[in-house]
Formats: structure tokens, sequence, C-alpha cells
């Protein structure tokens, strides 16, 4: 009873230990980076149709489509502890013209792994070969973080639950980010500089309207894919 | 006297807990009155402590989280109190006193053991008081090999000679375990207030059973020349 | 062991180390419980709709209070459904409204589609109540033993069997 199972309990007890210790020391490290990402976002193009949010539906509700333009530099925040960056972009519209904007929703993300969690990305074996090449031998990949797009296709359309957006004033397109490490700390964009985290330079577009109903009947496949 | 479980002579913690264990057993054989109240302070403390987290559980598993939040935040405070108390009480109060009794004699006494990390050394302290009301404090230390054969059976005469002979309101009621040898001697530090009327009724003891133990000294012989090697 | 039987005291000291492992334990997770106000502060992620973030068996912390803003777009939120025993660990992707009626909308990172699906019956939004927390700490891959236990359920009984064993047989 003593000897094996003792040592095995101690020697498990003791490599336990030192993983977390070790764990906690590279979740701590996270805070030693400085991070100074900066972006710029502007709108393209919007467009307010109506549409049913799915085939069946005999409801009828509005979509606004948005095209924007997105600049960004979020390199700063990869780090031998990230294993990937989550950006987005949302709108963010207020309820009832005066009020404040109390809507948000995502029209565009993207994930951005680390090279060292470039193997964990649900895309083809075409673009898993050209992902894992750009980052060959290198651990941290200077180049990732920098997006560059233009007149941007919004992933998902803005919807609300009253069905009407047409004419809506005071919407507002603001860039995001979420890191993700490989241990600790999940940390969003923050919104007061916090030691050597700075807030998101720019990343914020003008406030703009949403523009009256579209004549064209348009008729979006599936509303919320 | 219990006779004692098997144990693995390997694990520190087994020689002393068995040790431990065997003290009350024989001291409470020599008509001792072993005063529980540590020990009852300590179960209390722990048993309250159990009963509050096993109310806890059931009404956490009965009725929820969020309909029972206030009674768990109180149980939680609750039990983080009584747990420190626990602590504090074992390391605080206790503080490794394994037996405190009254001997035949009226006086008091209270024993503490500690060993050291990979020392196979018992350390023992015993605290007496007489009827008057002084104090006396022995210390004096052992290898658990005097009275652990190399099986892990634990021989209950070497460890009593140990306790009767350095330990004199233990000898007075257990004259026929007292060894005295010179090293017995060496190795006993008295440290507070010695008893002169004490001092006096040891020396008639030793007198009274000096027959008795030169036989046990020869037998014993071999035990103190590795004790001696070891020093 | 045998000892210990002899004596009601030395008995009831040893069930006592053994009920106090088990109470600590317990306690420290309800503790932590009431800290994050959250029924379940940490969870385990069973399922692959959040990868490349999340991977099966990782140990995600979560917190349920919301002390200087509202839960936002954006956050990962571990929320309820009615009628299903599982919490699912989504991102927030929509929210109208403010404050306990604000509408909230989430998806899984890995999904295409949106979480409609998922949601009770005729129901197309969540709402905060239903969050059980935003997750704000991960450590990989430690849950999972919880996901083979689940999955081989022997493996519970030969756990708990040795885990009793050594507890009993041995002190402090």
């Amino acid at each position: 009873m003593h000897s094996t199972l003792v040592r095995a309990q101690n020697v498990f007890g003791f490599f336990t230990t030192v993983c977390f210790v070790v764990a906690g020391l590279i979740a701590l490290s996270d805070f030693s980076w400085e991070r100074k990402p900066s972006s710029t976002v502007s709108v393209k193009d919007v467009q307010v149709v109506r549409g049913r949010p799915h085939y069946y539906s005999t409801k009828k509700e509005e979509y606004a489509h948005i095209r924007f333009n997105l600049n960004t530099d979020l390199s700063s925040l990869f780090t031998w502890n990230t294993k990937q960056v989550f950006v987005y972009v949302s709108a963010t519209w207020p309820s009832n013209s005066t009020g404040p904007r109390d809507n948000e929703a995502v029209i565009w993300d993207t994930i951005i792994t680390s090279p060292s969690a470039d193997h964990l990305q649900n895309i083809g074996p075409a673009a898993m070969k050209k992902l894992v090449k750009s980052a060959k031998g290198k651990s941290i990949d200077p180049s990732r973080g920098k997006l560059n797009l233009k007149n941007q296709k919004a992933k998902y359309q803005i919807t609300s639950p009253t069905g009407k957006l047409a004419e809506t004033d005071d919407v507002v397109l603001k860039v995001h980010y979420n890191v993700q490490p490989w241990v600790g700390m999940l940390t969003w964009t923050p919104q007061v500089d916090f030691g050597g985290w700075k807030t998101m330079k720019g990343g914020v577009s003008k406030a703009f309207t949403l523009p009256a109903l579209k004549k064209k009947k348009e008729e979006p496949k599936k509303a919320t894919s | 006297m219990a006779a004692p479980e098997k144990i693995s002579v390997y694990s520190l913690n087994d020689l002393k807990n068995t040790s431990d264990d065997a003290i009350p057993a024989y001291l409470n054989s020599l008509k001792f009155k072993q005063s529980h109240t540590l020990s009852d302070v300590r179960l209390a403390l722990g048993y309250s402590a159990f009963l509050i987290c096993a109310a806890c559980f059931y009404w956490d598993y009965k009725f929820g989280f969020e309909s029972t939040k206030i009674y768990t935040t109180i149980a939680v405070a609750l039990y983080t109190i009584i747990n420190s108390a626990l602590t504090l009480w074992i390391w605080g109060v206790e503080k490794g006193i394994i037996y405190v009794g009254t001997t035949p004699n009226g006086e008091k006494i209270e024993i503490t053991t500690s060993v050291k990390k990979h020392v196979p050394v018992y350390n023992i302290v015993v605290k007496t008081t007489s009827k008057s009301g002084k104090t006396k404090e022995i210390k004096f230390k052992r290898e658990f090999r005097k009275w652990f054969d190399a099986k892990g059976n634990m021989v209950a005469q070497p460890f009593q000679q140990l306790w009767a002979s350095n330990v004199e309101c233990i000898g007075m009621v257990d004259q026929k375990n007292i060894v005295r040898t010179k090293e017995e001697g060496k190795k006993t530090i008295e440290v507070a207030g010695k008893d002169a009327s004490m001092d006096e009724k040891w020396a008639s003891l030793l007198a009274e059973s000096q027959p008795g133990v030169t036989g046990v000294e020869t037998e014993s012989g071999t035990a103190s020349k590795r004790g001696k090697g070891k020093k | 062991m045998l000892s210990a039987l002899q004596n009601p005291r030395q008995a009831a000291a040893q069930l006592l180390n053994f009920g106090l492992i088990l109470s600590t334990a317990f306690m420290m997770w309800k503790g932590l419980s009431v800290i994050s106000d959250s029924p379940s502060p940490i969870v385990v992620v069973l399922s692959g709709s959040m990868e490349p973030a999340f991977q099966r068996g990782d140990l995600l912390f979560l917190w349920n209070r919301n002390f200087m803003e509202e839960t936002k777009v954006g956050e990962i939120v571990v929320y309820n459904v009615k009628g299903k025993d599982i919490p699912i660990v989504h991102r927030l992707v929509r929210k109208f409204g403010t404050g306990d009626e604000a509408k909230l909308l989430t998806k899984g990172d890995n999904n295409v589609a949106d979480d409609t699906e998922l949601y009770a019956r005729g129901q197309d939004y969540i709402e905060r109540k239903d969050i059980i927390g935003s997750v704000v700490g991960y450590i990989p891959f430690v849950g999972y033993v919880t996901i083979l236990l689940s999955e081989h359920p022997w493996l519970k009984t030969v756990m708990l069997g040795i885990m009793g064993l050594v507890v009993v047989m041995q002190r402090e």
C-alpha cells in the first residue's frame, strides 16, 4: 500500500502542481506584452430590403445589407500565449432616434489563428496548406492580424425584432476583438487603457443613416445565415 | 494493551500514528485518566462544519441555486469560519498534543509528539503539573526502530520502557518497565522547574526497583550500542 | 483500521477526515458559485461548436455579475435552454434593447447558422436570465476526464472505489 501507490500519488501530485504553476506564469505573462491595436472602418454601401426570415415564414421583415471598408493592425495581440484572435465588426443603432444606441449586431467576423493553432482551423485543405505555409517556422507571425478589406460584404445582415429598420438614424460600425489565450484570461477590446494594453485606436465609423426601403423586391435566401 | 496492526516501516506517518495510538492505550491501562476535551472540541467543530455542508448540499440539490443563493452564501461564510477555527485549533491549541490526562497520583500530564520530515526519530515533549501547581517539561527523542521490528510490527515492551524510564510519573506506576542506562540519562533533558520532592521520590523509586532493572539492562544492551553508533 | 474500530473517538476522527475532504471540495465549489453568482462557475466544453477557440474537454471559468457594464455582443456566454439539461457555450452576436428584457441571439464560432434552431420551440431569442455566465478564463484539456467518465460510466465506479480505498486506508 505504502511505497508504490504513495509514490505514484506524490509524483502525480507534484506533476500537477508544476503544470498549474507553469500555466499560471504563462497566463500572467500576457500582461507583459504591450497591446496597441488600431483600425479604421467606414461604410461603403447600405441597402434595406424586405424579406422573410425563412422560406416557410409568412412574416416579412426589413434587412439591412452593409458593405464596408476595414483596415486593422492587430499584430500586437499575437504573443506566445495567443491561440486565436476573434475580430468582429458590429453595427449599433438606437431604438428611437433620440435614445442611446441600445441595439448591437455583429455583421462580420473572422478568426485569425496564431501559427501554433493553425491546425485547428475549420477550413478546406487547400486553404489550410496555404495558411500553414504562410507561417512556417515562426511561432509568432508578425503579418497576422493585419487586415485590409475593401468593399467587404457583411456576413450577417442586420435584423430587428420589430421588423423595422429603414431610415434608422445614428448607426455606427465598431471594430472589436477577442483574444483567446492558450491558457488564462480571455480578453476583449478594453474600454480604458490598462497598463500596456491600450484601447483600440480608431475602430469606430462615422454615424450614418439606413436608407429608405429599396423598391425592388429582393428575397434573402435565409435571414440568419 | 491492543495488538497494533502491521505497518510499513517506510512510512514515517504510519510509524508516528501507530506510536501515538499506543500511548493512550498504554497509559490508560496504568489507570491514567484521559481527558478528551481537545479531541472533542475538534470533533465538534469538524462535524458542525460537515453538517452545514450536508445541509447546503441538500437544499442545493432540492431547490436549485438561484432560490437558495442567500442561504448558500451564509453557509459558505459559516463553513469558512468554522473550518478556520478548526485549523486554528489544530495548529494553535492542539499543537501536536496527543494525550492529556491525570495520573493515579493526581498529576496532570500532557504529551506532545512530532517527527521531522525524513528523520525516523520520535520527538517527545512531556509536560507534567503536580498537584501543587508546579510544572515540569521533559524533552526526549528516540528512533522508531527501537520499538518496531523490520516487518513493521510494534513491540510493546521497549516502547513502554521508554515511557516508564523517562517520565517519572509514568515510571512510578509502571516500575517493572523502568530501564536506567547511562544513555537514557543523557537523552533526558529536563527543562523547567525541577521539583525537589519529586527527585527524592524518584531516587527512592530507583533504589526499590534496582534488582529488576539490571536484568533488563543486559537485554537492551545491544539496542543502546546501536543508538550510540548513530550519535 | 482495526484500532480505529476499537476506539469510537478515533473512528469518528477518521470519518471526519474523509468527510472534511469531501465537504471542503463542495464548499469551495459553492464559494466560487456565490462569488461569480453562477450556479456552475466552471464548465467543461462538450462540443466542437466553438472551435478553434475551445475544444472538447477544455475548462472554462464563468463570471455572471454585471459590475460595470451589461453583457454585450462578442462575449462568449453559457446559457440554458428550457427543456434541455446541458448548457450551451456560444458567442453573443446580437442584442436588442438593454437590461433584463434585452433580446439576445447567440451563435457558435464554428457553426454556419445562429442558434435560433437550438432554442426552445417558438423561442427566437434568449434573455439575460437564461445566461449562467460569461467565459472569462480558460484552461485547455483538463476537463477531458469528465468527458471520459460520462462516456464510459464504468470508469466512475472504478475511480470512486479507488479513491474511497485510498482515503480509508491512510490517514491525513
